[in-house]
Parts: C-alpha cells; structure tokens; sequence
C-alpha cells in the first residue's frame, strides 16, 4: 500500500529533476553546437555539416583578441587590486566577533542589493570626472565595487580557518613571523586563496553593463561583441562569441572547485 | 593579547578596512548620489536649479505604467519562484546526499559561472519559436511553422526573462543556502523528527527560520537584480512593453542631457522600489533575522 | 637548564577577577615537573607566558639565569607541545620533525636524518613519508613530540600532552615521555589536570590553584603531605575539618582528637582555629587506635578494590576505605580510627 503511493511520488520527482536538469545543461549544449556548425536553421533538429572553420575564423579576428585580451586583462588586475585591498581588510575581520563581520559584510554587500543599471549609470558620470574616464583603470576601479565584497568575504574564511594555534607551534619551534607566513600560513591558505582568486575574477569576467559604461567605450570585451552580434549577425558567430565569453569563467570556476576539493578536506 | 602570534591588534584593525568600506561604500554612494542629482537636472554641462521636469516626464510617459508594472511583476514572480525553487532544494539537500548529490552542485556551480548574456543568448537559441525545442516539436509533427511555437521567448508576459532569473538565480540562492543546511540545522531537523514534527512541519517551524539570514538578503539581490537587469530584458524582452532597465539604458545612452536626467529618473523609481520591497520584507522576515543577542 | 617563573600575573577581561595571581614556582634542572591544577585556572596560560606566546601582565621567567621576557617566541631556547598535536597538514611527517631544524636554516639532507633519528626515538619511523590526515591520534602525538625533540630544546612544556588519547595509548605515551626525560635529561613542564598521571610522570609537581601555585614538592611529599586547602582537595584528602586546637588537641564539634606536633602547621600550644584532614585510605578500620570513631555506614560506594563508605551525616561525617569483601552494607555500625601520623593541619584558603 504504502510502496504503492510512493511510486508515483518518486517518478513525478525523477521527471522534476529531469527537466531541472535539462534546463540547466540543454542550452549550453544547443550553444555549443551551433558554435560547430554552418548553416544551421529551423527545422533541422540536428546541424547538417559540423566545422570549427568558422569558429576560427571568429576567434582569428583582431576585434576577438583583442577583446579577450581587455577581459582578461581587466579580471586579472581587478584580482590583484581585490586582494591587495582586501587582504588586511580580511585578517581584521577574522579576529573579530562574527556579530561585527556580518556588520561590515552587510556594507559591503548593500550595493549589490541595488538595481544594477542605477549603479552603472552613476559610476558612469562619477567617473567622467576623474582622469580614470574612459579608461581600463576606471573599468578596474568599478569593478571593485561588486568583486571586493566576495574578496574580503572569501578571504575572511580562509583567515578564519587557519589555525593561529598552527602558528603558534611554529612559533615555539623557533619560526619567525615571515617563516611563519611563509611555510605555515600560506600552505594552509593556498586553496582557500585560489578559490577566491578564480571567483573574483568570474565576477569581474562577467560584467556586462559596468564594463560597458565605466569602460565608455574605450574598453571592448567579449560579452560586448557579442551584445552587438545578437541584432543581425550570424547564429554560427553568435554561438563562438558565447563560448569564448563563458569557457574563461567556467574555466575559473574549475580550478576553484579543483581546489576546493583538495585543500577542504580538513 | 599574546606577543607577535596574535591576530592583528585592535588599533591596526580599522585602518585595514578603511580601504575596502572607503571603495565600495565610497564609489557606490558617489554613483548613487550623482544619479540622484543627475534625476533633478543637477548634471555637468547643465545649468539650472533643480527641477522635477525628468520626473514629469518619465511618469508622465502613457508607456511607462505599463512598463513598471511589467517590470515589477517579471521582478516579483521570477524572485518568488527562484527562492521557492531554492528552499525546496536546499531543504531536499538537508537529507544525507545522494549518488549524483556531486555531479547537480557541480551543475549548478556550471550554470552560475556562465555570464548573464551568455545564457540568454544560450535560452533564446534553444526555446524560441524557431529555436532548438521548437524544431524537435516540429520534427515530432506536432507544430508547422515556427509561429505556431508557443511564445516562451519574447514574449508578452516575460516568460522568457522570468525563465532566465529563475534558472540563473536557482543556483546562485542554493549556495548562499548551503553553508547555512550544515551539520547544525540537519541536527536540528532530525531532533524535530523523534518529536513528531512532519516534513512541512520541519521546512516550516525549523528549516525556514534556520535558513532565512541567509535567504532573505539572496533573494533581495535577485529581486533587485531582475529589477535593474539589462542583458536579459534586452535579449529576451519585447518591445512593447519594454523593461524599464532596457528603457533606462536606451535613455541614458541617447545624446542629450534631458533624456540623461530622464535615465536617471528611472532608475531612482526602481531604487525605491527595491527599498520598498526590501522595507516590505524586512517587517515580514524580522522576527527571523534579529535574534536576542546572547553572551558573546 | 633550570626555569624560574616570578610573580606572573595576567588578567585576560577588564572586568574579570586575575586569572594569574603572581604566579612563582621553580623547575629545577634536568626536572620533569607536573603543574597540576583543576581545569580553567590558568595553567595553560602559565606555559604559554613562558614559551612567549602570551604577554604577561607583570613578573617574570628567568631560564638558567637569562631573562626571557621581552625574547620573541621563536627565539627562545625552548619548545613547547600544544594541546592538539597540530601537526602542518602540508608536510609529510618527516618534514613536520624538521620543521624546527628548517626554520633555523639546517640543510634538506641533514634535517631529514634527524628527522629519522627523533621519529626512531619516539618509535615511530615507518611513517615517515606519511600525510599528517593519514595518523591516529597516538600516532600525531609521537610526532609532535619527535617535532619538539629534533629542534634540541632545553626546557620542554608539554600542555595537556595526551588530552586527545585514551586508555592504553595514553599510558604508552606517558612511559615514552618518562623514558625519553630519562634518556635525555631534559628539563620538562607537563601541564595535567589528571593527577594520576602527575604522580606518575612528574618527579616534581606545582600544584596551581586560585591564581597562584599553592603547593611545590615531589609526588610522595604532596601526597602525603599537602599544606594547602586546595591541594589537599585535589589530591583526594576528602575529610577535613574545621576545629579548635585547645590543650594539645583538635575539638571538632563533640569530638576530641589527639593530633602530632609535627603534622601541625604552628604550636600546639594555647587555643586557635585550625583545619585538620586525613585522607581516606589512611583511615583504619577498626579500634586500637588514638582516634577511634564508631558510626554508622551512612552511604557506601564500590569502587573496585574497595568500597568508599560515608560514617555518620553532616559535617562530622567521616570518609574511610573499606575492604570490598561484601561485609559491609549501608545502616551497619562501624568503628574506624584516624590514625595521629596521617592527621595533617592544612593552610586555610
């Protein structure tokens, strides 16, 4: 009886986290298949002739380098400035009350509780009148705004984790603070500061409109060629723009969670 | 408190959060008060008094009511699914894990590394009417022609936008959950089971209140995220009605100043919408959130 | 080396009472002395004062004549065991043992050896190439305190060494650290609540209570003979009594002991307050004594080699061992004596 009422219960669950997941995996599969084919077009369920001719002829344009290159660039300085700054920030809190971080977290996070367009917008016209307009540096500078808090936030865990008795014992074992930085401290850290370094940079990778207007036009990415693809261009382009948009912070999210797995295991 | 192997001292501590407050609260609050200047015509390159003329003008506009109300309710149901859809996983995760518990985090973390324009891009390819689903539809010889595909994308309702912040947003609200469905509120859970509580029991009086510090601020940020999102409104919106976030942009990208206050106009309405909405949330949620402070 | 701590004092809140209330005792050279104490009066902190990991609010720690204070932690010549073995989880287990001699700029090959000489010392050797997540916590032990060894310290402290192990692995552990003391000849501190293994390990025990060390002296001497309240009740002296000494006697209520000058702490002489106390596996049973008392078993406890019998109700009642040969029940008339050279005056907290 019982076993008789579950079995619909378990099927219409399974059919649940079936669609869940074809949701989920679906369109980046339909993506990346468009991204290898020519001239594919409603009704074909399948792509006639699979290629990589045209997504090399994308990833071969200047404009495509060169907008991978500003991305880059622009994730790799915003992680560099993001644990500079945060750093410090971070080994405060950790010795704090967690009644006191989640204080300095909530500040830090309040922005991104505010619709994003306003933000870009006013960062836009904050920064016109500063020599960082237009520039790189400007597009680094807004990025800080929605990065640091994950910085600080995820580096406050790795400081939190750490075990000061760890230092201690190295103390007492006759380590001097550098010593103790750098054979116990950072060993200890490293996955943790890897995790955070990969996320920092997939959520400055990922900026769309800050980039846009902080950038003001001066600074071109990936997600904006393809911005500019969407109306008109070609299915085939749109699809190779999308994949070399998303596989950089794809890419960050698997090292992070190669790391994760091997330094979480305490 | 102990010589060199301490925690750093208690003088240093604030100057090594100045820099970090000082930025984000520093550039942030700079960004919105210039916006809200800029809304009252008090921009570079304009001279005059403030004025209310973009706030006239933008209310005044016969497309706006229909715009704001589209963009609230994309913004409402597509938070109120995706927190939903969030609690039962997170609350289904409690359990001991599953088999394949690794490969669907994994998927998730998948699904929220990839850009927001990206997976629009990724839904419009695959659910729009001359998409990939409608293809296997027409290849099954249930549809014709790609207008007889129902319109998921595109659409008039925002089907397309709502699909976009629930199946981004998911993801993003069930790894602020996890850390908090840990080994304390399992034992928790399993306690208000030898006491007789049910399942909605349990994902009410104790999985709930566990979670909702986590939650509530999640799903504040998602909801002021669809709110002011650009990418998949301008992808997977339609013309009429536009978001508002779309029409901001437009606005604010056009090249004279009026239509920049106008702009900023706009995005001052759905700044207070979020803090109505956050305000509204934070009274239904408080006796959640705020907990007597115990001895430290 | 021999280890002088004077007059330490630390106070850890602003509101809170001194934890550390002038602190003094001495570690004599080549010594493996116990500092005993109940759990949360500071004896932690007292090795941490002297290792240098926490500042002391006033006094100091005097090591072979040089004065430490002011010396940072990893500059003194000493070395400590923390609570949990802490071993760094990024190091194989010989590299943890050379961690000392890295530190102070050994070559790889030569601190390797040694690192095999100390793990042999401890017994442990075959696991070298081991990951510290691979070890049981006997095992963490031997290698924290072959960590210790290798950087050739000469005071050790050891905190609650063997808090994490159990039963026969603590007792292995505790004969491995006698054996090495004895072996080496080092100078050692073995912080323990546990007063079995003080009296097991140390040849020396610091009593520390109440913020200050209130009993010094080896193990035989304390157990028989503790001056303080408090050592007296954590050494398991479970009667005392506060009484009169009047004419050469202790009047405690009714009853009337005789009592020996030199178990007394002043004159017998004239007439005072005084706190007397005898432990309960001194007292006999049976009459033929100085000190008989009869009563009645009030409440018995097994124990296992003897059974812990209560004689009398309040504060007169009497504490006695009996033989556990089952002839005792609760309501049994009893006479038990107390005998005059196990009948010690205490100091008065």
């Amino acid at each position: 009886m019982r076993a008789a009422t579950r079995a619909p219960v378990r099927a219409g669950s399974f059919a649940v986290q079936l669609i869940a997941v074809s949701v989920l995996v679906l369109p980046l599969l339909v993506v990346t298949l468009q991204a290898v084919s020519r001239g594919w077009f409603y009704p074909d369920v399948l792509p006639r002739e699979l290629t990589f001719d045209p997504a090399g002829e994308v990833l071969g344009r200047r404009r495509t380098l060169a907008a991978l290159a500003d991305g880059l660039a622009v994730g790799a300085s915003v992680t560099v400035v993001a644990f500079i700054v945060g750093w410090p920030a971070a080994r405060v809190l950790a010795g704090r009350s967690l009644r006191a971080r989640g204080l300095v977290f909530g500040v830090l996070f309040l922005p991104s509780l505010l619709p994003a367009v306003g933000l870009a917008m006013g960062v836009n016209i904050v920064l016109l009148h500063t020599p960082l307009r237009s520039s790189m540096g400007g597009v680094v500078v807004a990025h800080l705004v929605p990065t640091l808090p994950y910085a600080v936030a995820l580096l406050t865990a790795v400081f939190v984790r750490t075990d000061v008795d760890q230092e201690r014992q190295a103390a007492v074992l006759g380590a001097s603070p550098w010593q103790r930085f750098r054979m116990v401290t950072l060993p200890a850290a490293a996955g943790g500061l890897a995790v955070a370094a990969a996320l920092v940079f997939l959520v400055s990778w990922s900026q769309y409109l800050l980039t846009l207007l902080a950038g003001g036009g001066q600074v071109v990415t990936i997600t904006m060629l393809l911005f500019s693809a969407l109306s008109g261009g070609n299915p085939t382009t749109i699809a190779v723009l999308a994949l070399c948009a998303a596989l950089p912070s794809v890419g960050a999210l698997a090292v992070a969670s190669v790391c994760l797995r091997e330094g979480g295991g305490r | 408190m102990s010589s060199g192997v301490a925690r750093s001292g208690h003088r240093g501590g604030l100057l090594g959060l100045a820099p970090v407050v000082l930025i984000v609260g520093g550039l942030s609050a700079a960004a919105l008060l210039a916006g809200l200047l800029a809304s009252v015509g008090i921009q570079a390159g304009r001279t005059g008094g403030p004025s209310l003329d973009a706030y006239r003008a933008v209310l005044g506009h016969p497309g706006f009511a229909t715009s704001y109300g589209f963009s609230v309710l994309v913004a409402s149901v597509g938070t109120a699914v995706a927190v939903s859809g969030a609690l039962l996983i997170g609350f289904r995760w409690t359990r001991p894990s599953g088999r394949w518990r690794t490969a669907k985090l994994g998927l998730l973390q998948l699904n929220l590394s990839v850009p927001h324009l990206v997976w629009a891009v990724a839904l419009l390819a695959t659910f729009s009417a001359s998409g990939w689903v409608a293809r296997v539809v027409t290849g099954l010889g249930l549809i014709d022609r790609p207008a007889q595909f129902p319109a998921l994308i595109n659409d008039r309702w925002g089907i397309g936008i709502i699909a976009h912040v629930v199946s981004k947003e998911i993801p993003f609200i069930v790894m602020t959950l996890l850390p908090v469905s840990g080994r304390s509120t399992r034992a928790q859970l399993e306690q208000a089971t030898v006491l007789g509580a049910s399942a909605g029991d349990r994902f009410l009086h104790v999985y709930l209140p566990a979670v909702a510090p986590a939650v509530v601020p999640a799903g504040l940020a998602v909801f002021a995220f669809s709110l002011g999102a650009f990418e998949p409104a301008a992808v997977l919106g339609v013309e009429n009605p536009r978001s508002l976030a779309v029409v901001a942009l437009d606005r604010f990208r056009a090249p004279d100043l009026a239509a920049r206050a106008e702009a900023f106009a706009i995005s001052t309405v759905l700044l207070a919408t979020c803090l109505v909405a956050g305000a509204l949330v934070w009274s239904l949620t408080r006796r959640w959130l705020v907990r007597p402070a115990g001895p430290s | 080396m021999s280890l002088r701590v004077e007059g330490v004092r630390k106070r850890f809140s602003r509101q809170g009472d001194d934890v550390l209330d002038g602190v003094s005792f001495t570690v004599p050279s080549g010594s493996l002395t116990c500092l005993l104490g109940p759990s949360g009066v500071g004896k932690s902190t007292v090795l941490h004062i002297i290792a240098g990991l926490t500042a002391a609010d006033a006094g100091t720690v005097h090591l072979a004549g040089r004065r430490l204070d002011g010396v940072a932690a990893h500059r003194r010549p000493l070395t400590m065991l923390l609570q949990r073995p802490h071993l760094f989880d990024h190091l194989d287990v010989a590299d943890n043992v050379a961690f000392g001699l890295r530190v102070r700029g050994v070559r790889r090959t030569a601190r390797r050896a040694a690192a095999l000489e100390h793990l042999r010392m401890v017994g442990v050797h075959e696991l070298a190439s081991r990951y510290p997540r691979q070890l049981s916590g006997g095992e963490a032990q031997r290698v924290a305190l072959a960590r210790a060894l290798a950087v050739q310290p000469s005071v050790l402290l050891a905190d609650e060494p063997f808090a994490g192990v159990d039963g026969p692995v603590r007792r292995e552990l505790q004969d491995l650290v006698i054996g090495l003391h004895r072996e080496l000849g080092m100078t050692m501190v073995v912080v323990t609540h546990d007063m079995a293994e003080a009296f097991a390990m140390g040849d020396r025990l610091a009593v520390l209570d109440g913020g200050r060390i209130c009993d010094e002296g080896t193990p035989e001497e304390l157990y028989e003979r503790p001056r303080s309240e408090r050592t007296a009740r954590l050494l398991g002296v479970s009667n005392r009594w506060s009484g009169t000494l009047h004419g050469g006697r202790l009047h405690v209520g009714e009853r009337c002991l005789a009592v020996c000058p030199s178990n007394a702490l002043g004159p017998l002489e004239g007439h005072r307050r005084s706190r007397w106390g005898i432990r309960p596996d001194r007292v006999r049973v049976g009459c033929g004594g100085a000190n008989p008392i009869t009563g009645t078993v009030t409440a018995l406890r097994f124990v296992g080699a003897f059974a812990e019998a209560t004689i009398g109700e309040g504060a007169g009642a009497v504490i006695a061992h009996l033989p556990a040969d089952g002839r005792w029940r609760v309501g049994d008339p009893v006479t038990v004596d107390l005998p005059i050279e196990h009948l010690i005056e205490l100091e008065d907290s």
